[in-house]
Order: C-alpha cells, then structure tokens, then sequence
C-alpha cells in the first residue's frame, strides 16, 4: 500500500472520528462529569496519534499525543472539565482538521501549534503537580477490563522492508496493547542476525501477544489496518480456552427496548405485553406509547435507549469496510439488470406460445431474485442518520457563543436510516435551516426570561419512518414567524394582492422564493433571503418535500419529507397518446374510469372529480404535458387517483400498461424545468419515459 | 567509556543508520558505551533492534552498554520492543 493510499485511508477514517468527537465535546461541556464521554474522547484521540503516526503526520501524531495525555488526566479526575479547557479542546481539533484535511498541510501554522501545546501543556502540568507518579510500574492495560472479555492470540510479523513505507510496527504494537491487558507478550527475534551483519534500517521483529480486550475483533483488526495485506497478520480468538467454564459470563444479546425497561424494573411484564399489542396495531414506536399510556417518562426511554446502544455495540459484528464508489456502481449494475428484465419481459409478452409462457414463469423466478438482491443493497446503502445530525452539536453551540444565546441542541431518532445519497445530501440544507433557527428563531436569554421561557432555547432534530418515507423535522421554541409581516412582504413582492385571502401554509411557503426574507437585519449567520429557495432546490432533487409550521412566540417546525431510497422504485407505468410515464406507486391511490356524471366544472375550482364523496382536482395531463391524447373525455379515459401529503388529484390518462421496478435517471434542467417532472426511467424496450413528480405537479398547478 | 547523546526528540528509522555507525565503531573502540536518551520521548522499532543486537554484541565481547535517563514513556516503548530495563 503506497504512503498516498495509506493517508487516504487515514482522511476517511479522521473525518469521521473528527465528527464523533466534535459532537462528544459539545456533550462534555453539558454533561462535564460524564466518564463514559471522557473516556470516548480520549480514545478518539488516541486513535487519531495512532494512525496520524502510521500515515506518517507526525506533527500530528505528536500533537493528539499532547491531547492524549491531556485527557488522560481529565478522566484521572486531576484536571477539571472548564469552560477554558472545552475551548482549548476544540480549537486543538480546528488546528487538526487543518493538519489532516489541508492538501499539503502547509496551511497549518505552526505558530499556532505552538501556542496550543504551551496552553495544554498549562493544563496538564497543573494538573501533575498532584499526582504521585508509581516509576516502577510500566502501566500495559490502560482500560480496565471487564468481566465480558474477549481473549485474542495476536500474531503480527512485518516485512523487512516496512519502515521504507514510514510504518512503525513498535507503534502498531504499541496501539494493541493499549486495547487492553496483556496477558503475554513475547518478541519473537529469531530473525534478527548479529549486530556486526544486521541491515539497520530492515525489520526483523515480530510478536506473539495475548490480549485480554472488551474490543471486538474488528477493533483489533482495524489496528493493522495499513500493513494486513503485506505482512502476516493473525488473529485468533481464544477466549474459550482462557475462560473458567464455570464462571463464564453470558454474551451480551441484543435486547429490544422493551425488554430493558422490563430489566430496569421501568415496566413491569404485563404492561409490555399491553404496548407490544398496541404497537401491532397501531405501529408506534414502543418509546412513545410507554410515554403516552404513562408507564415511563421520556427520560426512562432514553436511559433504556442508551443501555440499547451499549449493548449493541458489545455485540460482535463481523464486518468490512467497502469503498462507497463500489456500492454505487453495484448499484448501477442492478439497474441495468432490471432493465433488462423488463426487456426480457416484453419479448416473453410478445411470444404467444409455451416458449412465452415458459420465459415469463423463469423471469418470474429471476425478478424475485432481483428484488431480493435489490434488497439487501439497499439496506448496505443505508446508514442511520445520528451522525449527521450530531455534526451540528458542534455549530449550534458556536454558533449560539457568537450571538450571546444560549441553545441547548436535542437529537431523536438518530438511529433513523436513510440512503447514502440522501444523507450526503441534506447535510446543508439542515444546516441552513438550524442556522435561521439560532439565528432568528431561539432569542437571547433576557428576551426568553421576559417573555415566560427558560432561558436556554432548544433546537430539536428529530428523524423517523412514516409511511415509506423519511421525515425529518427542526423544531425550535423560539419566537415564531410573524405571519403578517410574511404577508407584508409577500404583498410587496407582488405574490399575492392586498385584499387576497390566503392560507397560512400557502403564506409560509412563501418563505422558499428567492429573495424573500423578513428578517429586520441581516445577521452573520442568515438573513440575506437567500437560501431558503436552495433549500428547497436540494430537497426538491433529492424527491422530498418541506413545509415550515410555525406559531407567533411558540417557535417553528420545519418538516421535511423524503423518499427511503432514490434509486429504485416501484411504479405504474401509464399511457398518453403514443407517449408513456411513470407515476411512482407511493404516490398511487387507485385507478378508476368514472361515470359521466361525477365530473364536474366548479368555479374558482376548475375541473373536478367526484371521488368518494369528496371533489378533487381533475388533470388533464395531456394539457400541462403539452401532448396529444387519444381520448379526451375522462368516462372514456382512466383516472389515476395520486396523492401527496394528503392532497388528492385525478391524473386522465389513456391506459395503464402496467406496474414495474424503474431505475431513477435524473434530468438535466436543460431537458425539463417543469417540477412535475422528477427524472426519467429506461423502459424494456428502450425507450425512455419520464416520472411524473405528483408534489410538484401539485405545487407547478399552484396547490 | 563513552557516551552517546542523543538530541532527537523522536529518534527512529531516520537516524539508525548513523546510530548503528557510531555505536559499531564505539564499541571497537570502548568497553562501556553509554546511551544518553535524556530528551527523547519516542524510539522507533529500528532503534531498538539496533541495541539489543548490539547489546548481544557486547555481551559475547566482555563489553557492556547502559541506557541513560530513560523517560516512563520510552522505556515502555522499550520493553514492547523488547529490551528488558
């Protein structure tokens, strides 16, 4: 593996300790007594001198050295957990990210290392002049190591040649037996010749070490992560053969919620049978029904949640780390398959013999294959989005210092998983959004006080599933839009006229056109009017929706939907004259052909279906389309009943060739602009057809 | 007797060959070599195959060489290395 490769690697895995650790420093300043938060901490940085020292950063290594042994001492109680030292931590993680993340790292000044090192050296020399210091002792196990064990025989033997790629084997030792105790350690020198013959800069060391380790197998394995493939690694686990039989302790299991407020004595086994039943029914999360029938407190649910985390993390997982590159194109892979397969499929239509027949039931078989392979690549793609979320801890708490507020940031539904693609793309919009919540929504404390709140704002950002979709939601309890100034400025815009009658929710939407903002001044952070459009630009390609809820003194709620996945989907392919589309099947109620009679002309309405008792706005799509049909009357026609976001509208068509699996292609603005167009799809034979985005028809024929 | 003082902060695969140098031609030349690591707070893997080949050396020659002001760190990394202290 080449030094670029190895740094490579090392930037990926640095970001995302980076972020963890951002996220776990804004959680010390709330919580500062919180060992376990110490402790995590202190590995991050621990693993970051390791492998900074392995990608050969050693102006980094050296420096997460100094942070190392600076929470060595936070976590020994010797040095306190301070407004000043949370301050000094994070601009150390600025100057690292500079160090790692810079091309070159030449924009990093070294002036500037200086002064941080004399600022943590203050801290932890104040902080040893107390400690009494055992010299004699060489500490080997760092962590102290529970009674769930795992033993390891760890055989590590290098090349000779490893030092020339700037690897240090002592150093990877070094980080193994930090994992854990060792239980033995022998140097296995056999090959090392005579001091008179050796070949100084050759290696001719190995090691045989038994760890005794909390770690997973894949912790340990991430050691070696740089030299597995040209040295000879071995890692066995031996855990059975060190452990008294008689006291073995039971693997930690992964428990479902409930079962741990039953353990923790929250619920007692009745009252979980009674959630559990309801949750059949209703489909709620366990957490909220316990809250709501009572029998628990939010905070109860959290303990049990975080006691869930524990335990998941204990458990073993057998894992590897695949480059994202490789899943996308996996992914691409599958939808050429499956527009194959529907190629395959229309031949099997067009062959009306036994032959046909007998290729339809074999592509049966083949699709029921493709959409379990379709599954399980979904869910490798997709990841919870807590880590995403968690990145903003840190930028709502600087943000909230740099304006005198004080803004507490609460995460739910952390664990809510959405597609690769999604997650690299709402990062900025949410960002953008949390930002006009710190910047003009939460007031500053004197403001909060007089007006009856506590005087910490709060920011939650919550994520959950509902009905095939993702929805994510940032509330804040600020002072609210004031929706006449909304209207004012609307009016002034020429949006809407003086005397017009408008909903609420139509008046706040007016809020993602470009250029509108009521802010009074415009702020460091937001303001400016733009923004808000972009947002609902990239949330719009991403098939999602947003809407802003929002009360005058009681805060806002920007809700935003998104689809689980954006690159397969299910759909109805329809027919318009000699064209097709394809309506996503999500958004599909059902198609009728109706009666002559339920069609109706109501004015301020237009066209109107008679659906169930209720009118609903008929589409004629061959008029917003622009293209020729080939019947024009809807009791001749077929209506496909669409809904989105509980707004319904019938879609005329001309027949409804059927449902199938499409691969989502996007379209450059320049092929269409019209928003009730989402992408387009390769057909069986071919051709393409476009799909038609039911929101944005909605929004395109004005709500 | 001689001693050697080594100024490297992080004295590692950089240096060894020099080191490996100077050491064989001290040890030619003196019975005791001393190691003066006052100042170093990290060794590589290289440096310390460097001493213990040389300290077999030395032992098969009656001649003996002693490590000086070794640091709590360094000499952990030592003993990983394996060199007993």
């Amino acid at each position: 593996m080449s030094e670029i490769d190895i740094r490579s690697i090392f930037k990926t895995e640095a970001k995302e300790i980076i972020e963890n650790l951002e996220s776990d420093v804004v959680r010390l300043e709330e919580s500062s007594e919180d060992e376990k938060i110490i402790n995590r901490i202190f590995r991050y940085f621990h693993t970051l001198k390791g492998s900074s020292g392995i990608a050969g950063l050693t102006h980094v290594y050296e420096f997460s050295h100094l942070l190392e042994n600076l929470l060595d001492d936070v976590r020994s109680g010797h040095v306190e957990v301070t407004d000043s030292l949370i301050d000094l931590i994070f601009d150390s993680i600025d100057w690292m990210k500079g160090a790692i993340f810079s091309e070159d790292g030449t924009e990093v000044s070294e002036n500037n290392r200086e002064k941080l090192s004399s600022r943590i050296y203050a801290f932890t020399a104040g902080g040893r002049e107390v400690i009494t210091k055992e010299t004699d002792e060489i500490k080997i196990a760092r962590e102290p190591v529970e009674s769930g064990a795992k033993y390891y025989n760890i055989k590590a033997f290098f090349k000779e040649d490893i030092f020339e790629s700037g690897i240090d084997p002592l150093m990877i030792i070094e980080d193994l037996m930090s994992m854990g105790r060792v239980v033995s350690n022998r140097v296995i020198k056999k090959k090392l010749p005579s001091f008179e013959s050796m070949d100084p800069e050759c290696c001719y060391f190995g090691w045989e070490i038994v760890l005794e380790t909390e770690s997973a197998v894949t912790e340990i394995k991430d050691v070696f992560l740089f030299v597995e493939e040209e040295n000879n690694i071995t890692i066995e686990d031996e855990t059975s053969n060190y452990r008294n039989k008689g006291s073995e302790e039971k693997l930690p299991l992964e428990k479902k919620i409930g079962e741990i407020m039953v353990d923790k004595g929250i619920l007692t086994d009745k009252e979980l049978n009674e959630v559990v039943t309801i949750q059949d029914k209703e489909g709620d999360r366990i957490g909220d029904i316990v809250v709501k029938k009572g029998y628990a407190t939010k905070d109860d649910v959290n303990i049990a949640l975080i006691e869930q985390e524990r335990l998941k993390k204990k458990i073993e997982l057998q894992t590897v780390r695949v480059d994202t590159i490789k899943l996308d194109n996996l992914l691409n892979l599958l939808g050429e398959i499956v527009i194959g397969q529907s190629t395959l499929t229309r031949i099997a239509d067009e062959i009306d013999n036994e032959y046909g027949d007998e290729l339809k039931r074999a592509l049966y078989g083949i699709n029921r294959t493709t959409r379990e392979f379709q599954e399980q690549i979904m869910s490798i793609r997709m990841i919870p989005i807590g880590p995403t979320f968690n990145q903003f801890r840190r930028f709502v708490r600087d943000s909230a210092h740099l304006l005198g507020k004080e803004i507490k940031l609460i995460i739910e539904g952390g664990e809510t998983e959405l597609d690769k693609t999604v997650i690299e793309k709402i990062g900025d919009p949410l960002k953008h959004m949390i930002r006009n919540s710190i910047d003009h929504g939460i007031e500053p404390p004197e403001e909060r006080v007089a007006a009856g709140k506590n005087r910490s704002g709060e920011i939650i950002l919550r994520a959950y599933h509902q009905e095939g979709n993702v929805f994510i939601e940032i509330v804040d309890d600020g002072r609210g839009i004031d929706i006449e100034k909304v209207r004012e400025k609307a009016i002034h815009l020429k949006y809407i006229e003086p005397d017009e009658e408008i909903a609420r929710e139509k008046l706040l939407s007016f809020l993602f056109m470009p250029g509108f903002s009521t802010a009074e001044k415009v702020g460091d952070l937001s303001g400016r009017g733009v923004g808000m459009d972009v947002v609902k630009t990239n949330i719009d390609s991403l098939r999602g929706s947003v809407e802003i809820k929002s009360e005058k003194g009681s805060g806002s709620t920007v809700k935003i939907k998104l689809p689980l996945t954006l690159a397969i989907i299910d759909s109805m392919l329809v027919r318009i004259g000699k064209n097709r589309y394809i309506i996503p099947l999500l958004s599909v109620v059902e198609t009728i052909r109706p009666a002559k009679d339920d069609i109706k002309t109501i004015e301020g309405k237009g066209e109107v279906l008679l659906y169930r008792g209720e009118f609903i706005t008929l589409v004629r799509l061959y008029d917003v389309l622009g293209i020729d049909a080939e019947y024009h009357n809807p009791w001749e026609a077929l209506v496909v009943i669409a809904e989105s976001e509980d707004r319904r509208l019938g879609l005329l068509i001309d027949d409804m060739p059927g449902q199938q699996q499409i691969v989502i292609k996007s379209l450059d603005n320049y092929i269409t602009k019209s928003r009730a167009i989402s992408g387009a799809s390769i057909l069986g034979d071919g051709t393409v057809a476009l799909i038609i985005d039911i929101f944005g028809l909605i929004e395109e024929l004005g709500g | 007797m001689k001693i050697i003082k080594i100024k490297e902060e992080t004295f590692g695969i950089k240096h060894a060959r020099d080191f490996y140098n100077s050491l064989k031609d001290e040890l030619i030349d003196n019975d005791e070599v001393v190691l003066d690591f006052a100042g170093v707070k990290r060794i590589d893997l290289s440096i310390a195959q460097i001493i213990i080949a040389a300290g077999r050396s030395a032992r098969k020659n009656k001649k003996t060489i002693k490590l000086k002001s070794v640091s709590e760190n360094l000499k952990y990394q030592m003993i990983i290395g394996g060199l007993k202290l």
